[in-house]
């Protein structure tokens, strides 16, 4: 199953916040076109793992390598989509989504030839001189999806990106997400605390145990077959007794966090 | 409905506006005329709305040193424009290089503050000692104080640039270079471009305070001859004059402002819509 290559290596990496250990030893290699979901309790360092990838931060210890190169300040094989809303007020829709091949050296004019091809594809056609303050949330995300994809990385990193959304249009978002990397063949990373998100997405479910000094504790393939829409996979044959499984890891590592944030406060 | 009550409620404000304006030049003229308000000091508004008219209109420069009222308006346009530009050019290039490095910031901290707790108004008779009456002097206090205000806007600015921006362009791609650019420069120009009424203001304050203090035209020039001979309806008239050339100032900036800052999310500016 696996080529020889992983695309992405975790390497015994380790990252410290002052005393505070947030992950140790963490091991982990995927391969080119993976699309993994990482789940794990609140605080458990799956962001600073993502950030770690980016090259937004450093670990204090092991390596972060991706195609086969060490990982030294940010990142250029990666995109990376945030929890938060993280396009520039200031910019226009089209500006928002033309910035990557603006700062790439493309010429104004092929960077918004660029730029509106990817609204297109979101579904933002028409909207491109609005500003992001006359978006909807939905809206905002799909042109922040089209800022970060117009740059066609091979790496895309995805720090629950749909998190502020309400159910359907995330569910919505999801299928989209899954049409889009269908066509690049990209690596995915995908934070999220919804188990039942990260299996409908995902290849594979890698589960991270609570803090302090959390590790990888279980990774899971999943089945289901391709292409996937989200309101379906739910009820495919596979999906509840893995759903059950990795939830019986989860929920002990998820009532341990909690048990410590409450001592610890 | 609700557009046609605000519609209403509008009308009703511009009413009640006009109406308290009326009272108090009519309150104002009857006192003088009937002799409650002494006209030598506190004038009455037929005397100097008169001035006025004869200034702007019938063309008699009545205490006016020989010029036009234009001509002295000229002037003092002029010395704001000039301290304003000045001002911000090296109030925000200042502050923009102060708010990149946290270790040059420390070490001019102290004299910035000294700087500005210092009220620059009593650097006027310096000015005028080293620049002469001439409009230098008047351009030079003009930009002290507006310098600051100019200094601290963009220091903040690229202090509070959102850090989730600063990461977005970097994996998006963005040199450093670029990073000033297209982040820090803009998300400082909120901050800056929210200064506007206050730097011009103050900007025209530095302009009349030393034409008042010394010089031989301009309205601050006006405004201290008239008081120099007793000639209270000559110093009303001058601040009508200043008082219409402010609010045509403050419309043009909110204009511009509407313009530059564009993209943010609407507030409800009531005190000052025009």
């Amino acid at each position: 199953m696996s080529p020889a290559t992983p695309f992405v290596e975790l390497d015994a990496v380790g990252v410290r916040f002052g005393e505070y250990s947030a992950l140790e030893d963490t091991t982990l290699s995927i391969n080119p076109g993976q699309f993994v979901s990482i789940v794990g309790p609140t605080g458990c360092g799956k962001s600073s793992l993502l950030n770690m990838v980016g090259g937004l931060l450093m670990p204090t210890s092991g390596a972060v390598r991706v195609d086969g190169q060490t990982v030294r300040g940010v990142n250029p094989h990666a995109a990376y989509m945030f929890p938060h809303d993280a396009l520039f007020p200031w910019r226009r829709v089209i500006d928002n989504v033309a910035f990557g091949p603006q700062v790439r050296g493309l010429s104004a004019a092929a960077a918004r030839a660029d730029a509106l091809k990817w609204l297109d594809r979101v579904g933002l056609h028409g909207l491109e001189n609005r500003y992001p303050h006359q978006l909807s949330g939905g809206q905002r995300k799909r042109a922040a999806m089209a800022q970060v994809l117009v740059n066609d990385r091979p790496l895309l990193l995805m720090d629950e990106p749909f998190g502020e959304l309400d159910a359907q249009t995330r569910a919505l978002m999801e299928n989209e997400l899954l049409d889009l990397w269908s066509e690049t063949g990209a690596t995915v990373l995908f934070v999220t605390h919804d188990l039942g998100e990260a299996i409908a997405l995902a290849d594979r479910v890698v589960l991270i145990g609570s803090g302090p000094r959390a590790r990888v504790i279980a990774d899971h393939r999943v089945d289901l077959p391709r292409p996937r829409d989200i309101f379906e996979a739910r009820s495919m044959p596979g999906f509840t007794e893995l759903y059950d499984s990795i939830w019986s890891r989860l929920k002990g590592e998820v009532l341990t966090a909690y048990e410590r944030s409450r001592s610890g406060a | 409905m609700s557009a046609v009550v605000q519609e209403r409620s509008r009308a009703l404000v511009r009413a009640i506006q006009l109406g308290i304006l009326a009272l108090v030049i009519g309150g104002w003229e009857v006192g003088a005329r009937t002799g409650v308000l002494d006209t030598f000091f506190f004038s009455q508004p037929s005397a100097f709305l008169g001035r006025v008219w004869e200034w702007l209109v019938s063309g008699e420069n009545t205490m006016l040193g020989g010029r036009t009222i234009y001509q002295h308006i000229a002037v003092t346009l002029e010395e704001m424009i000039a301290a304003f530009v000045i001002g911000v050019v090296f109030g925000v290039s200042s502050g923009f290089a102060l708010g990149r490095s946290r270790f040059w910031s420390r070490v001019f901290n102290p004299y910035i503050q000294v700087l500005n707790a210092l009220p620059r108004l009593v650097l006027a008779p310096i000015f005028v000692l080293l620049l002469g009456i001439g409009e230098a002097s008047k351009i030079a206090l003009g930009v002290s104080l507006v310098f600051f205000i100019a200094f601290f806007n963009a220091y903040q600015g690229v202090r509070d640039v959102d850090p989730r921006l600063v990461d977005n362009a970097r994996m998006l791609g963005a040199t450093d270079r670029q990073l000033t650019r297209y982040v820090l420069l803009p998300s400082a120009m909120t901050w800056i471009f929210s200064s506007l009424h206050t730097s011009v203001g103050f900007a025209l304050v530095g302009a009349v305070v030393g034409e008042y203090m010394a010089a031989a035209r301009g309205l601050g020039w006006v405004i201290s001859q008239a008081q120099g001979n007793f000639d209270s309806a000559g110093v009303f008239a001058g601040m009508t004059i200043l008082c219409m050339i402010v609010i045509v100032v403050e419309i043009g900036v909110s204009r511009l402002e509407r313009r530059l800052l564009a993209w943010k999310p609407s507030r409800s500016g009531e005190l000052l819509a025009a």
